[in-house]
């Protein structure tokens, strides 16, 4: 009784913080009135303290002046812009003597902006104001003019720190959303990249643009993914991250089926295979759908070098994510339980190390893994001045001296820093190889191998029934395609690439059959010697 | 078919031969019947057309009935006492699983974990027996699918292991005994495939046409012919006749010989996470078999609220075949189990086909 009173009092004052933003104190959404005075009282009623806002009064033209205001945020427009395009040529250019309305003269002929729009309701305006437009009110006219100068200060293009390649370019993602959009229309000139525009958000009214390149993706998904975000009812889109756990296929899984990058190489190879992007406006992080599992093995930098080198680095990525998924959960077991399948003198030496050692092993590997966590996490936060020094201190004091005081075996210092490095060979699955990593401990120490083994298909199985919009997420490696393969066990050379993966799209024909590289059939002919 | 869920022949024909290739490396069963000497291999070659001769009865039901599973189609075709039949077949895949489970118990307290109580194996398994099955029969194919490589790489890398120390001088004098003991042999080991009974239950899933479906049929016994071919020299060539005959885990045993240059030595973890992987398929592919059943003859389309109440079921039962060895023992000799089989394999699934046959019911194509 006590609890459904309390919930029905917050349920009210919910509401009301939700409800838009331009309501009298009567709260009827007010309209655009004829009279310039009464639109200046709205908008100060609306903003009922914003220091920052700026209203510059007008009066246009010499003979039967008319009155106007405009409206702006300071911090959010060209100053300069504003200025020289919009005021001055109010105060400079106006001539009554054209033909139309005074609004209609001033919108056709007399402003100089590019991007120049009417909207009919002072809500309009107002989202526009703070979206870092400026509006024109003009007395007497029916409707407000909303021109789009916006300027603030934003972080130039740089190299992500996240993903840093040796060969390939180096930009990468902004936070605002039209340089993102240039970035990757400078990389596929096709009239096809559908670029829609969506606003999330109630407070936020957060831009997000989905992209596709119609012809190439899967109607279908895109038809879901639009319905996935229209579904999207929240206060707050800070983060692409909040629009990945509105949408995600599996919330309570452990696997991403979402996957995201910085770079804009990254996501047009991914549109052009028939994937769809969600740019967020005030993030560099962009979601790419859908997303399998065998993509977090895959680097851009595989496509840009020989493929020999890159098939071999293919396998290492496959064979440390096993590494640092499954060495300490082995060693457990094996150490606890199943001491014969050592050879001999392996066992000597680990049974010699482990005999001062006054906790059983799966302490041990709990106790390292868990200090190791800590470590990787203080080091992200460390200002870089005492980086270097802490983390010396940390590998050799700690280890070195852990060791020698006999808490932990050496075997455990070499496993727990072989798994440590090998996770960040695959940085997608981090989390995954972290939770599953303790997960397997557990199941190791109450089981040994049968245990690891169960948790293994128990984890397999759980993979195996994912789907990402659709997509399975073992696809290509269950159910079997061979035409997919090749670009996750091998990395086929460019010129054999003919075919896009055919789970992803139906227009599967990339390229001709016989772009096989090859020198002139008279070598001679090119070096006249 | 109670899911619409669809398997690719791919991932019907590793489900079969997988859950099929456990037995062969677990207990070794080929001498517990005739000829039981060096002509084994004869008759696991010769079981092949003995599988596709047994599966007769129920691919003719499968051609009359395309879309259902054999627990639909009793009820069509005898109307409320098919229900019973139901029961009697859910009863034979328990009594199945049951022995399979007193198999997964005795190799893994026997081979790697001897002090461990069997009833702490079996409730370790049944979360995440639970867990596979909840998911459906799509993801246990894909699974299945998923360990094929695994599993039969790991075999002919084991195969290719023992090659330096097999000795095929074993294999002769061939036909020893005449070739009657041998086609003998090769029907007991026909009639121990349980997994014929569920092919018929997986059948409507696969949904092909009749002509690929008998395609599908034949590579998949061929792959279990041959596996078992493979398994079979590994262990005769390596061990000898009256060592195979005598140890109780003789495939494991003869993975345990494998010593390279003594540097390759001591693969047994490799035999046994398959051994595991390809086991723990076998259980949970019966299980959602009995579970299918179950939820036939109770009447509820969803079975994922019996699978508590079948795990319970399923304990005491293992543990109580597990008790008496003995009597198990005699009961798995080729002589009985040979005859249970026969029933459920050819007489029930001929019985439910000529009273369909009488009854005109089903798809009969002109």
């Amino acid at each position: 009784m006590l609890t459904k009173i309390i919930r029905k009092s917050t349920r009210k004052k919910r509401c009301q913080s939700t409800e838009i933003l331009s309501q009298g104190p009567s709260g009827i959404p007010m309209s655009l009135s004829k009279k310039l005075e009464d639109n200046r009282q709205a908008i100060l009623t609306i903003f009922p303290k914003a220091d920052d806002l700026v209203i510059r009064e007008l009066t246009i033209g010499t003979q039967d002046p008319v009155q106007a205001f405009a409206v702006m945020i300071f911090g959010l427009f060209n100053e300069d812009s504003v200025n020289e395009n919009l005021i001055k040529p109010l105060l400079s250019l106006y001539d009554n003597q054209r033909s139309g309305s005074p609004l209609k003269i001033i919108k056709d002929s007399i402003l100089t902006v590019s991007s120049v729009q009417e909207v009919q309701t002072i809500d309009d305006a107002v989202t526009g104001i703070l979206s870092g437009d400026t509006a024109l009110f003009i007395d007497g006219a029916d409707s407000i003019l909303i021109a789009s100068i916006r300027g603030w200060e934003a972080r130039g293009v740089e190299e992500p720190e996240t993903e840093s390649v040796v060969r390939g370019p180096r930009e990468g993602f902004v936070e605002s959303l039209g340089t993102n959009i240039s970035l990757i229309r400078r990389k596929i000139k096709n009239p096809n990249l559908m670029v829609e525009k969506v606003t999330v958000g109630k407070q936020t009214k957060t831009s997000l643009c989905i992209l596709h390149i119609h012809g190439i993706a899967n109607d279908e998904i895109v038809q879901e993914v639009k319905d996935r975000i229209g579904r999207i009812e929240t206060d707050s889109v800070l983060e692409s991250g909040y629009i990945e756990s509105f949408i995600e296929d599996a919330p309570y899984s452990l696997f991403p089926t979402i996957g995201n990058s910085e770079k804009p190489d990254i996501v047009c190879a991914k549109l052009l295979e028939g994937r769809i992007a969600i740019l967020t406006d005030g993030t560099p992080f962009v979601l790419t759908v859908p997303y399998l599992f065998v993509e977090a093995f895959q680097n851009s930098e595989d496509y840009y070098s020989r493929p020999y080198l890159a098939t071999f680095i293919r396998w290492l990525r496959w064979l440390s994510f096993f590494i640092s998924t499954f060495v300490p959960a082995l060693y457990v077991a094996i150490t606890t339980y199943h001491q014969e399948l050592l050879p001999t003198s392996l066992l000597i030496s680990i049974a010699s190390a482990n005999e001062g050692s006054p906790f059983p092993t799966i302490v041990e590997a709990l106790l390292m893994q868990i200090a190791y966590e800590i470590l990787r996490e203080a080091g992200l936060r460390l200002p870089k001045a005492v980086g270097q020094a802490v983390s010396i201190v940390g590998a050799l004091v700690i280890g070195e001296a852990a060791v020698s005081a006999g808490l932990v075996g050496a075997p455990m210092v070499v496993v727990v820093a072989l798994t440590g490095i090998s996770s960040f060979v695959v940085p997608a699955l981090t989390d995954v190889t972290t939770i599953a990593r303790f997960a397997l401990l557990i199941l190791s120490s109450f089981a040994g191998l049968y245990g690891v083994m169960l948790g293994f298909a128990g984890f397999v199985i759980h993979q195996l029934s994912l789907r990402s919009f659709g997509v399975p997420y073992m696809s290509p490696l269950v159910p079997l395609s061979g035409a997919g393969l090749t670009d996750v066990i091998i990395r086929k050379p460019w010129w054999a690439m003919t075919s896009r993966p055919p789970v992803l799209s139906r227009n599967t024909t990339r390229q001709a059959n016989s772009l096989t590289p090859r020198p002139p059939e008279d070598p001679g002919t090119l070096n006249k010697t | 078919m109670l899911e619409n869920a669809k398997i690719t022949p791919r991932q019907f024909i590793f489900v079969l031969v997988i859950s099929r290739i456990v037995i062969a490396i677990t207990f070794f069963p080929v001498f517990a019947g005739p000829p039981g000497n060096q002509d084994v291999w004869i008759s696991e070659v010769l079981s092949l057309p003995v599988h596709l001769l047994l599966t007769v009865p129920f691919y003719l039901l499968w051609k009359r009935f395309p879309k259902q599973s054999l627990f639909e189609y009793t009820q069509t075709i005898l109307g409320r006492t098919g229900k019973a039949v139901t029961l009697l077949y859910v009863l034979y895949f328990i009594h199945e699983l049951s022995i399979f489970l007193y198999e997964w118990c005795a190799f893994l307290t026997t081979a790697i974990m001897p002090e461990t109580p069997v009833l702490f194996i079996l409730l370790f398994l049944f979360p995440f027996c639970a867990y596979a099955v909840l998911k459906g029969i799509e993801v246990i194919s894909r699974f299945a699918e998923f360990i094929a490589p695994l599993v039969f790489g790991g075999i002919l890398v084991i195969f290719l292991l023992l090659a330096k120390d097999m000795d095929f001088k074993i294999f002769t004098p061939v036909m020893e005994k005449s070739m009657i003991s041998i086609l003998a042999g090769a029907f007991v080991m026909g009639l121990r495939t349980s997994e014929i009974v569920v092919l018929a239950i997986l059948l409507p899933h696969l949904q092909l046409n009749s002509k690929k479906t008998k395609l599908v049929l034949l590579s998949g016994y061929s792959l279990i012919a041959l596996f078992w071919l493979i398994t079979t020299i590994s262990v005769l060539a390596t061990l000898g006749i009256e060592f195979s005959k005598t140890l109780q885990f003789a495939y494991f045993s003869a993975v345990r010989l494998v010593n390279i240059g003594d540097f390759i030595e001591r693969i047994e973890s490799i035999h046994l996470s398959i051994w595991i992987l390809s086991g723990y398929l076998r259980i949970i592919l019966y299980f959602y078999c009995i579970l299918i059943g179950l939820s036939q003859i109770v009447g509820i389309k969803d079975y994922k609220p019996l699978v508590l109440a079948t795990l319970t079921i399923l304990l005491p039962v293992s543990l109580s075949y597990q008790s008496n060895i003995s009597d198990l023992n005699e009961f798995l000799s080729y002589t009985i189990v040979s005859w249970v089989n026969l029933i459920f394999i050819v007489v029930i699934p001929s019985i439910l086909l000529a009273v369909a046959f009488f009854r005109k019911l089903g798809e009969t194509n002109a």
